[in-house]
């Protein structure tokens, strides 16, 4: 967990993030400690927000894009997906095979939504270049 | 429960700072008619592609229901602007 800190340190030392996005991070790594295993058994809270923060300085200005989007419009985005008739999704999950992403959407069910969200609380996307910094979590 | 109020919050380095509070129901009352005709399409689209309506119905006002919390906040330059439902 201290390495996870430090490097949060070392990239508001950097200048990739800011103090607050430092603090919010730093603030989610404590929230999983509190929250971490007892007994064996997960005692956390499902996450509530999905957070998309980007950094991105190419252009020579500095722009900052921060997005929270309730997870709730996940869960209404799968429901409203499983109405999509079973040819139109057959159709969908062959040109998702030809972009490469094996992805079953047949397979997807409002009553998985619940296991689905719970382990996006575990996800943490970072993509780091010179130029810019995404940072994808949920909180 | 569906959005009530959308914030929006401009600041310019060198302009003054706008924030708006806009109440949505009144929004909701002018666009209602809108909306049966926007029902009655989708009543048409449910027969046409076999869909049962009600669960049609139910998940789009679901999605409606479900943006109340989205915020977006773009910072360039001098420049802020914050676009928040509650």
């Amino acid at each position: 967990m201290n390495e996870q800190r430090r490097q949060i340190l070392d990239m508001l030392a950097e200048g990739k993030i800011t103090a607050d996005e430092a603090e919010r991070l730093i603030a989610a790594l404590e929230r999983s400690v509190d929250e971490s295993p007892q007994d064996g058994e997960p005692r956390r809270k499902p996450p509530k927000y999905l957070r998309i923060l980007v950094d991105d300085r190419s252009e020579g200005e500095q722009t900052r894009v921060n997005v929270r989007v309730p997870l709730q419009l996940l869960r209404a985005g799968v429901r409203l997906a499983s109405l999509i008739p079973p040819h139109a999704l057959d159709q969908a999950n062959a040109q998702l095979q030809v972009s490469g992403v094996p992805i079953d959407l047949t397979q997807l069910k409002p009553e998985h939504i619940e296991d689905l969200i719970e382990h996006l609380a575990d996800m943490t996307i970072e993509v780091q270049d010179p130029e810019s910094n995404v940072n994808v979590f949920c909180e | 429960m569906m959005s009530q109020v959308a914030t929006v919050h401009v600041h310019s380095g060198k302009a003054r700072r706008i924030r708006l509070w806009i109440p949505l129901l009144p929004l909701y009352v002018v666009l209602s008619p809108l909306l049966v005709l926007f029902v009655l399409a989708l009543l048409v689209a449910c027969v046409m592609y076999r869909v049962n309506p009600f669960r049609a119905l139910g998940a789009g006002a679901r999605l409606l229901w479900a943006l109340r919390g989205l915020q977006v906040q773009i910072k360039q330059g001098g420049t802020d602007v914050l676009v928040k439902l509650t």
